[in-house]
């Protein structure tokens, strides 16, 4: 028994090993991402079939730990491309230098405001919005008027209506922390957020958290209308309703200064092996059909302005118009500062 | 009540049953105060079902036990005052060998002056001065049976169970021990039932013997009335007897047996019946040549299958007919060698018929 | 002795490889990033009250969570430990459940029933026509502790119940003929007897409440963070990596302390750790107040334990119109044009893939490790034992960046292949088959093996055939072990990178990540399957147990 459990351990390690080694022997090209990340199947077949080469996707976590673990492999890169640094990672990954620098043709399709990197080492994939949803339903059987501002979250009449994520685990949670910022100021912040504690916000750690254990439109036991999510959220809220639905559930709320833009990048990794294909994966990432794909896999906007979006995010899916703006180096540098500032504020 | 009161100890009726199966059918006898009653019986007779149905851990279906007069079957086991010593003797394995004595005793509120005063005195009854901080699993297997009596003894139990407190130990300690126990037993003056499955210790312990067989009591009384009469062929197997023999009593009260007729004297039995005749093994004689007239008793005539020197006798078995019959001789004059033919006349006195 | 010791190289390489490397590496590499030591990012380890702060809140929590769990554990041990009732291995198998399912799931299956508008609270509003919930318990301190119980009952139940079960019941018998009342025998005997299982059980979950993540972030609110959690942050959101190294150290030291202890308690008094069948003196509730107890205990389990589980089951097949199959069928249909397109249900087989591969390897490893301690005598049995049990304790964020900085160069370069999560769920698991082991292994007295030997066993022979056979019971319940701990593993293996494949708790992650009530109920129409295939795999053991335990059933005169 011993012996046959043994020589089953065995096999099976050794399996594993040669699929390995067996992948290995044709070209690859490999996308190291977030658990989020998700794309086209066909599309996938097609570019492997235009460049003979076989794409292997890497997933490392959220995208915190991912990029932490593409920082640590620098000297001995795990993948060729890497996607899903976001704005607020951005001088983080730029400081490290693990990208080198890619200047696509299609980045001309590509606003000029998503591009935050001046040398292309970093390139605008996806965008969205973090901003407040609130749920229309609640607001329209209590004869209540939904918030219109985000200073109107500090009015008694939405006082313990409201969840947020800590910005300290959660990234739409730091993101909309960095949306109070760049309204309110590095100095007038704080004070709004001590306002908001009294107004009694309540904080969950991620936004599985908030959006399923509390918001009332989406969680068994949830009691509150208004949460920290998406602008895509209500059209994600249609597309994935289990009765076809004309009107989203939800809304969001993106008047200026209300929300800040999340801006997701992809660069190609230092010492990879295959930089000639990578530069190639990229065009074809920013290309119009991955970009038209993209809404639906991720509940993102595509950064390329050619890009039709689907029906789903034209009729209930919105972009800020004027988002609360925070430069990356200024994030990196006072992300620390500001998040225990907001943990003294907000929790203590 | 006058009728027993003499009794500590009055079991009557007494019913038990596991599970549908019945491990005790309608047990009674009496026992008085300071005697040591033995439960005699193979294992599965239901004596230690017995036993814990008297200490009260288990519950009887009927029947009912009186002690000092009184029923107990309602008074929970700690509050009987009743001693147990069990088989594997359940020492406490986190006290040492003083608090395991002393346990009874705190359970008795007993003041810490008379409490150190009594573990001593145990130890000192059972010989084990100065291993009193032993711990358990530091004493042989003679210690922790003396343990084990101590700690039944030291709160003075109006009745102490031994559940076959020598079953683990060699035969020498426990021929030893059996003696001092009931030495100590009878120097305090405590009634005791005592199991066990091996009759020389129920000689050499008990005033009076129960034997026990698949949960019916098949004979209560002194060990000598039991050796002497034993009442079926159960209890004598049961005693180490092996002369048995089947044959069938007529009007005239004359046994017929494979080894002859006898005229037995007014034995209680019921003519034309099967009946059994046990042969005890000591007592008969040889005789040479055999005698021309007939002696009064009965002569058996058989060839020596076996002969073992034992001491003070010679266990000589032989073959008579069909049967194999064992008998204890004298060593004077010596019994023939296997193989030569013998002739015995059997002591009358040993002749019993029983059912 | 030799071959032992050879065996034990086994389970030591795999940690040396897969533990101790990867971990120092890491360690080093935070602590000296250019080769200099750079305590800039340090001083505020002891300096800043926030951590010596969240070094206290981790430690009273868990003691905290720790007593809980015995107070409502130890009646329900004694039940189990005593008593026979109906459905008692329906009971065993669910009780196991929550042990081995995600913390995703566990949050929501613990809202689905006393969040704010959850079963509980909506049926008292109408119930009692309230106008707001009467139980507010969210994000407090009670609501993550209820959820420590609720993953740690079991382990004391089967601790404690098994060893309570194995107690001589004559020792019981002699208090009581001594004068014992039941309350003094409790107190006096069985109370003291039972100190090691309990300190045991203790033990092992207070070190799991101390490293608890999952639990502490999501239920209990921001307000609270264990070092596990603070790890997490400075790792990942602050990129304080020599902070996070530091921390991790100091959560491994605590740990490995207290695994000492646990081994030195469980060598000394053999406990087991997931005990053999509580079978042994059993009886039935015969009277008013020993059914009142059995009763008690078993509508404590089920308020606690099974009603959270029941709710999410409830969850996965109802909708606002009532009752709908729909999650499940949108289980089989594969999610439209995705590169990882698979059916959802796929992850139930890759899942089970996974899990049988970490078995066996998980009970390999077990088997070796335990063949090893059980033989070592002397000082550093306990060590090594704690050694082994290390992996338990520590930070699945420092081990997984550690794979990517020690796992990078052939011959071993695992760092992105399939087998790192092989590798991540054995690591876990098979301290496990290790505990369940090692105490059989233990019972078995000496004088059977060198019983053997005299007749002319090698010392193989003497494991193969005399040994073996002895705990195989134990083996396979170490086994279905490792099976459901791989099956619910999601923390350790978040942290590594591999190659995309769905598995369960992957899948009901993704689910929960978007919106959309779709989702959310395939996310409960997958975790009931989670928690049916793991039931299932318990229930199988017990009808194994069941069966081979039928024959040789016999009435004697000792009866029990």
């Amino acid at each position: 028994m011993l012996r046959k459990m043994f020589l089953q351990f065995t096999t099976c390690l050794c399996l594993l090993l040669t699929t390995i080694t067996v992948a290995r022997a044709e070209k690859i090209l490999t996308l190291m991402t977030h658990d989020s990340f998700n794309m086209g199947k066909e599309l996938v077949a097609a570019f492997e079939k235009e460049n003979d080469v076989k794409l292997r996707f890497l997933k490392s976590g959220d995208a915190g730990a991912a990029l932490v673990q593409a920082i640590l492999a620098k000297d001995n890169p795990l993948a060729d491309v890497f996607f899903g640094v976001d704005n607020t990672f951005l001088s983080r990954a730029i400081t490290a230098g693990i990208f080198i620098p890619y200047s696509s043709p299609l980045l001309a399709s590509v606003p000029a405001h998503l591009q935050l990197d001046r040398e292309n080492r970093l390139l605008p994939l996806s965008y969205g919005d973090v901003c407040l949803n609130y749920d229309k339903e609640w607001f329209k059987k209590r004869n209540v008027t939904p918030p219109t501002d985000l200073a109107d979250l500090l009015k008694p009449a939405y006082k313990g209506l409201t969840v947020v994520e800590n910005p300290a685990t959660s990234s739409p949670g730091l993101a909309f922390l960095l949306a109070t910022i760049g309204r309110f100021g590095a100095d007038g912040y704080v004070d709004f957020w001590k306002k908001l504690r009294a107004n009694d916000v309540l904080v969950a750690n991620g936004w599985k958290d908030a959006y399923y254990g509390h918001f009332t439109a989406a969680a068994k036991g949830g009691n509150r209308p208004i949460v920290v999510s998406y602008a895509s959220s209500p059209a994600a809220a249609v597309h994935y309703a289990k009765t076809p639905l004309s009107e989203a559930p939800t809304a969001a709320l993106v008047a200026d200064g209300s929300a800040f833009r999340q801006i997701e990048f992809i660069g190609i990794l230092k010492g990879g092996k295959e930089p000639e294909l990578a530069g190639r994966l990229i065009d074809f990432m920013l290309s119009v059909p991955v970009q038209e794909d993209i809404p639906l896999q991720m509940f993102v906007f595509p950064s390329n302005s050619g890009a039709r979006l689907p029906e789903v995010f034209v009729k209930h899916a919105t972009v800020a118009v004027k988002p609360a703006e925070v430069a990356p180096a200024d994030i990196e540098a006072n992300r620390d500062k500001w998040l225990e500032a907001w943990t003294n504020a907000v929790l203590r | 009540m006058s009728e027993h009161a003499d009794h500590i100890l009055l079991v009557k009726n007494l019913c038990n049953c596991y599970e549908g199966t019945p491990l005790l059918q309608d047990i009674g006898f009496a026992l008085q105060q300071g005697e040591i009653l033995c439960l005699l019986g193979p294992s599965g007779s239901g004596k230690t079902t017995l036993l814990r149905l008297i200490a009260g851990l288990e519950k009887e279906d009927s029947g009912s036990i009186v002690f000092r007069g009184r029923d107990i079957s309602t008074i929970p086991p700690h509050k009987r005052n009743f001693g147990m010593m069990f088989q594997e003797y359940a020492l406490f394995p986190h006290k040492n060998v003083r608090q395991n004595i002393a346990f009874g005793l705190e359970m008795q509120h007993c003041r810490p002056d008379e409490l150190l005063h009594r573990v001593d005195a145990m130890l000192d009854l059972v010989g084990l001065q100065g291993l009193g901080h032993r711990r358990i699993n530091e004493l042989s297997g003679g210690e922790r049976q003396r343990v084990a009596l101590a700690r039944s003894l030291a709160p003075e139990p109006q009745l102490l169970l031994l559940d076959e407190p020598l079953g683990s130990l060699d035969r020498t300690l426990r021929d030893r021990l059996t003696g001092e126990i009931r030495c100590i037993l009878k120097k305090l003056g405590v009634t005791a039932i005592f199991v066990t499955h091996d009759q020389a210790e129920a000689f050499s312990v008990a005033d009076k013997i129960a034997v026990l067989h698949n949960g019916v009591l098949q004979q209560f009384g002194t060990p000598e009335s039991l050796y002497r009469r034993p009442r079926n062929a159960t209890v004598a197997a049961f005693l180490g007897f092996t002369n048995l023999i089947t044959g069938s009593l007529d009007a005239a009260a004359v046994y017929h047996c494979p080894l002859g007729r006898l005229a037995l004297e007014s034995q209680t039995t019921h003519p034309g019946a099967t009946v059994t005749l046990l042969i005890r093994p000591e007592g008969s004689q040889m005789i040479t040549p055999p005698a021309v007239t007939e002696p009064p008793g009965l002569v058996l005539s058989g060839t020596v299958t076996n002969r073992l020197f034992q001491g003070g006798s010679y266990r000589v078995t032989l073959q008579c007919a069909d049967n194999f019959l064992t008998f204890d001789l004298p060593i004077d004059p010596p019994p023939p060698e296997v193989g030569m033919g013998i002739h015995l006349a059997v002591n009358p006195a040993a002749l019993i018929l029983i059912d | 002795m030799k071959t032992r010791t050879l065996l034990f190289s086994l389970p030591l390489v795999f940690l040396l490889l897969f533990y101790f490397y990867p971990l120092v590496r890491i360690v080093l590499q935070s602590f000296l990033p250019e080769g200099v030591w750079n305590p800039d990012k340090l001083e505020n380890l002891f300096s800043a009250s926030t951590y010596w702060r969240i070094l206290w809140f981790t430690t009273w929590q868990a003691a905290l969570s720790t007593v809980l769990t015995l107070l409502l554990a130890l009646p329900g041990a004694y039940v189990f430990a005593r008593y026979q009732f109906f459905g008692k291995n329906v009971f065993q198998a669910l009780l196991t459940l929550p042990f081995v399912l995600p913390t995703v799931v566990t949050a929501a299956a613990f809202r689905a029933l006393l969040g704010p508008n959850g079963l509980m609270n909506t049926w008292l509003m109408q119930g009692f026509d309230l106008a707001g919930p009467p139980i507010r318990i969210d994000q407090t301190l009670v609501f993550f502790l209820l959820a420590h119980v609720f993953y740690n009952y079991s382990l004391v139940l089967r601790i404690v119940g098994s060893y309570w079960a194995g107690l001589d019941p004559n020792l019981r018998d002699a208090a009581k003929m001594l004068g014992a009342s039941p309350r003094q025998v409790f107190r006096r005997i069985t109370l003291p007897l039972l100190m090691p299982a309990i300190g045991s059980a203790a033990l092992l979950v207070f070190i799991f409440c101390f490293t608890s993540f999952g639990v502490v972030l999501i239920l209990g609110g921001p307000g609270y963070a264990t070092i596990e959690v603070e790890i997490y942050r400075q790792a990942v959101q602050l990129f304080n990596l020599p902070m996070a190294a530091a921390l991790s150290l100091v959560q491994i030291a605590v740990n490995f302390l207290l695994m000492w202890l646990h081994a030195r308690l469980s060598r000394k008094s053999q406990v087991a750790f997931i005990g053999e069948t509580l079978a042994g003196n059993v009886e039935r509730a015969a009277t008013p107040g020993k059914k009142v107890l059995v009763g008690a205990n078993l509508l404590g389990i089920c308020l606690l334990l099974i009603a959270p589980l029941l709710a999410l089951a409830v969850s996965s097949v109802t909708w606002e119109e009532g009752f709908t199959f729909a999650y499940y069928q949108a289980l089989f249909t594969s999610e439209a044009n995705s590169v990882f397109s698979v059916e959802p249900i796929r992850a139930v087989t890759n899942s089970i893939g996974f899990a049988l591969a970490a078995m066996v390897a998980a009970v390999t490893l077990g088997l070796a490790a335990a063949t090893f301690l059980a033989a070592c005598r002397g000082r550093f049995a306990s060590l090594w034992d704690a050694v082994i049990m290390l992996p338990l304790a520590t930070s699945a964020v420092s081990l997984g960046f550690g794979y990517i900085i020690s796992l990078n160069r052939p011959p071993i370069n695992l760092r992105d292949s399939l087998a790192l999560v092989v590798i991540a769920h054995t690591l876990v698991a098979f301290p496990f088959v290790v505990r369940c082991i090692l105490p059989s292994l233990r019972q078995i007295p000496k004088s059977q093996g060198e019983a053997a030997a005299l007749l002319g066993a090698s010392p193989f022979q003497v494991f193969r055939w005399v040994e073996l056979p002895i705990i195989t019971r134990a083996i396979l319940i170490g086994a279905v072990f490792a099976f459901s701990i791989s099956m619910g593993e999601f923390g350790a293996s978040a942290f590594v990178t591999r190659p995309h494949t769905f598995t369960m708790p992957v899948a009901i992650f993704r689910f929960l990540g978007q919106p959309g009530e779709m989702n959310y109920g395939q996310a409960m129409a997958m975790s009931t399957l989670l928690m049916l295939v793991t039931c299932s795999a318990f229930w199988m053991l017990a009808q194994l147990e069941t069966w081979r335990n039928s024959p040789g059933k016999f009435l004697c005169d000792n009866k029990p």
